[in-house]
């Protein structure tokens, strides 16, 4: 919302001084130059003046309503001399019928008719424009700010979206195991570099609007759980059964890293115990079935407060194919968690990158 | 010689820490865990001077896990990434060792420790500190009987303060936690809980209704079929919250 000028405690004070003074000095010249009495003098000032203060108080809320974008110093133009026109005619009338008697002032209001209508005129005018610089500027300004807004949004989005991708805490993890296998096991460690090394070009490859293979996403997930066995080492074991035909399937590359990421959390995390992850991709139906199954411990799950923190997958899931219903949870007896995500299959290959 | 233990959840880690301390001949390890249980045993068990300890582990947090410790021994947490913990760290003067450890910052903290074997107060501030953070806000972990109980806090009816202790009354029964009104009154949700009185905190969600008693002073009667008092600017607390 742009603020008035006239909503501006100085400048209402100013031009309230401003009017004050010039309807004063319109009275007392009148009165010494043209010689008419103290009345007659200051109250041809005050409905004058009172008029064209009104009209610039008009304009200037008109402009504030509305500005033509183009031709707009035509349609200036033409409003204050439409106004200037309603005023003087206005205090002529007036004033014609308050001083019927005064042959003296009447005939000299008439002489002067053209010239006060030309200063109203002016006076209107530089209102007008005052204004409609105020407005511009007020316009200028709110732009900037919501243009400011939306660039520091944008890089708290684009931070977000990195920190997600890096998983820090993963990451100086994986650092601090490699870190401790130059040591132990230096052959073991080159190997883990790179296996680090991959996963982390995968993960800054990824987007949301990027489709990958199965294949492709198959590989991605066994260097992720390749270094968090090198991490966990005897407690996680893996098993991963893909079927043949789904290998040429596609699915959007941001999805399974955070369930399988889920899975271990709260398998793994959980318990200090060793612990069987078992992840199936199979096809039924042109859908993609990707099941993943971890044990919990069901005291730990009731007290975890938030469930298993697949309200961020769902929502993805929701933006990228308004279904909320492919991602599923289930438990299972022997306390094992089972989440199933369900891609459906695009024949049409403009999808597929 | 200072006896110590290392607390973390990955083999990897602790061999970093073991193979660091190899230069120390000060330093013995008494006992290696992987998790805050085995954690609590081992120190209950040994009485170490010091201990390294992770974070981040599976079931309890290792603040909750030291929360838990009476005695406690002099700490040096180490961590990947909680820029929570760090600040609290920082904050009170507590060692940390950043993940992956260097060496040279390594051997700096146990060249000051002779001087911070006695820092048990400024690792309470931290443990006050992480008390809010936003993992650790939404449970409470306390023991009896000496087997270790995770609450939720959405299960507490009512916390009574009891000499040096708070006791949180849940469903499942009683449970003692060795803090004052005070910090509970600071790290539960407000939204959720009221301190009604010096003596009481209730879970909101508990209140079947409110009476006066006589001029002045009111009590309030809750789920499981307790009447508590009200003070009068507890009063006017539970009246704000219920949005009366």
């Amino acid at each position: 919302m742009t603020t008035r000028p006239l909503s501006v405690p100085q400048i209402q004070k100013t031009s309230l001084g401003f009017a004050i003074a010039w309807t004063i000095l319109c009275g007392v010249g009148l009165h010494y130059v043209v010689n008419f009495s103290w009345m007659i003098s200051f109250t041809d000032s005050v409905i004058n003046n009172a008029l064209l203060a009104i009209a610039c108080v008009s304009i200037s809320n008109m402009l504030g309503y509305y500005q033509p974008k183009n031709e707009r110093i035509l349609y200036v133009l033409v409003v204050t001399l439409a106004l200037t026109f309603v005023i003087i005619y206005a205090a002529k009338y007036s004033l014609g019928y308050v001083f019927t008697d005064f042959k003296n002032y009447l005939d000299f209001y008439n002489f002067s008719f053209a010239f006060r209508g030309l200063i109203s005129f002016m006076c209107l005018g530089w209102c007008a424009l005052a204004n409609i610089l105020w407005y511009r500027l007020e316009e200028q300004s709110e732009t900037q700010t919501r243009l400011l807004t939306a660039q520091s949004l944008a890089k708290e989005a684009e931070l977000n979206k990195l920190r997600h991708q890096l998983q820090p805490h993963f990451l100086f993890n994986s650092l601090n195991s490699v870190f401790a296998l130059t040591m132990v096991n230096p052959k073991e460690a080159g190997v883990m570099i790179t296996k680090l090394a991959s996963f982390l070009r995968g993960t800054l490859k990824r987007d949301d609007e990027l489709w990958v293979s199965v294949e492709e996403e198959m590989e991605y997930i066994q260097l992720y759980l390749d270094i968090e066995k090198v991490r966990f080492s005897h407690r996680l074991k893996i098993e991963v059964n893909v079927d043949d035909e789904t290998l040429n399937l596609c699915l959007p590359g941001t999805l399974l890293q955070p369930i399988v990421e889920n899975a271990i959390k709260f398998g793994l995390y959980n318990t200090s115990a060793g612990i069987t992850i078992k992840i199936d991709v199979t096809v039924e139906q042109d859908i993609l079935n990707l099941r993943v199954q971890n044990p919990f411990d069901p005291e730990m799950k009731a007290t975890g407060g938030t469930g298993f923190g697949l309200t961020a997958i769902k929502r993805r899931l929701y933006l990228l194919f308004a279904n909320p219903h492919l991602l599923q949870t289930e438990i299972e007896a022997n306390n094992l968690y089972i989440t199933t995500l369900k891609i459906p299959q695009k024949n049409d290959q403009d999808y597929i990158n | 010689m200072i006896r110590t233990i290392l607390i973390d959840d990955e083999p990897l880690a602790r061999d970093i820490v073991k193979y660091y301390l190899s230069e120390h001949k000060e330093i013995e390890i008494v006992a290696e865990c992987c998790d805050g249980f085995e954690g609590l045993k081992a120190i209950t068990q040994y009485k170490p001077d010091l201990i390294f300890l992770d974070i981040q582990m599976p079931k309890i947090s290792g603040f909750e896990m030291l929360e838990l410790v009476e005695d406690k021994p002099a700490v040096i947490f180490t961590t990947a990434f909680d820029e929570f913990a760090i600040k609290a760290f920082e904050v009170n003067a507590v060692d940390y060792l950043l993940k992956p450890i260097d060496k040279t910052r390594f051997d700096l903290a146990i060249q000051k420790l002779p001087a911070r074997l006695n820092q048990s107060e400024n690792t309470e501030a931290v443990l006050d500190a992480a008390a809010k953070s936003p993992a650790q806000n939404n449970r409470v972990v306390v023991k009896k009987d000496g087997v270790i109980k995770i609450i939720p806090v959405a299960d507490i009816n009512y916390l009574e303060a009891d000499d040096d202790y708070v006791k949180l009354s849940t469903t499942d029964g009683a449970f003692y936690k060795n803090k004052t009104m005070a910090y509970f009154e600071q790290t539960l949700d407000a939204g959720q809980f009221i301190r009604i009185h010096r003596s009481y905190i209730i879970n909101l969600a508990q209140v079947t209704k409110i009476e006066l008693k006589e001029k002045d002073s009111y009590v309030v009667l809750l789920k499981s079929d307790i009447w508590l008092p009200v003070s009068k600017t507890g009063y006017v607390k539970l009246k704000a919250a219920l949005g009366l």
